[in-house]
């Protein structure tokens, strides 16, 4: 009795195909994510000079800081933005459980978070004190998440 | 033959592992802000009781040195999955609009910034 459908793959082949799919499936799994929060936060270089620049003046180019601060006679204003890398591989063997009764999973997964910072310090004035600017983004994920 | 049926079965085996489903999914974090609205604020007169008298309750309250800021936020996140037999994808974006008024210690406005970029949060793939 022989095959019912006249395909001109041999049946063979296609039950093999899909089986080695289904053994395949679930044992190997790699998962990459990213979440993004903010927008991109360009260098400020001179815009904002020292003594003069005003909260104003900030709030006039950059908009709404993300986040406000009040310290010691300082008010701190912060632009943010914040990337999330996170990706992860798992190897499982499920075949062997049929096989044996015990599995073989070996998984690994790492999870980056970097930021770009811009702050800016005010006197009481409300005058411009200091600028500080980090583009955590720009740092290469492997390099950072294993130096 | 046999050539061909190595690649007939390798072509159904990436479309078995091309199967899989995509999912999309919105968040929002309340209304967003009306523009003309915003417009009607003027610093030097506004006073901080007008400020939530129309936008109501602040999202956060911040003590200056000098007075007061009113933090104002809305959000709004994107999220895009992608599940395959082998790989899954995910990619989640979440952008705000952000208000900050400043208000003195006699609770008038001094001066106001506003960065409305919610409607910026978008689908995509992560790479």
């Amino acid at each position: 009795m022989g095959c019912p459908f006249k395909c001109k793959v041999p049946c063979g082949t296609l039950i093999a195909a899909f089986i080695l799919i289904g053994m395949l499936s679930g044992c190997i799994s790699y998962e990459y994510s990213r979440q993004i929060v903010g927008v991109n936060i360009e260098d400020p270089g001179d815009n904002y000079p020292l003594g003069t620049t005003t909260i104003a003046d900030v709030l006039a180019t950059l908009g709404a800081p993300d986040d406000v601060f009040s310290l010691d006679n300082k008010d701190l204003l912060v632009y943010q933005r914040s990337l999330l890398q996170e990706s992860g591989l798992s190897i499982g063997i499920p075949i062997f459980d049929v096989a044996t009764g015990g599995g073989i999973d070996i998984s690994a997964s790492g999870t980056l978070t970097r930021y770009d910072v811009l702050s800016f310090f005010f006197d009481t004035q409300g005058m411009l004190e200091d600028v500080i600017f980090e583009k955590g983004t720009d740092r290469p994920y492997l390099k950072t998440l294993f130096p | 033959m046999i050539i061909k049926n190595v690649i007939f079965a390798l072509a159904m085996a990436f479309l078995l592992l091309c199967t899989g489903c995509f999912v999309f999914g919105t968040n929002k974090d309340d209304h967003p802000f009306d523009n003309a609205l915003l417009a009607s604020v003027q610093p030097g007169q506004t006073t901080a009781t007008e400020i939530t008298d129309v936008f109501g309750a602040p999202t956060k309250i911040v003590e200056m040195s000098n007075g007061n800021a009113y933090i104002y936020q809305r959000s709004v996140a994107k999220a895009t999955l992608i599940w395959l037999v082998l790989v899954s994808f995910g990619n989640y974006d979440n952008q705000t609009d952000q208000v900050v008024f400043f208000f003195d210690n006699n609770d008038l406005l001094m001066h106001y910034g506003a960065s409305l970029n919610a409607d910026k949060a978008g689908y995509g793939l992560p790479f």
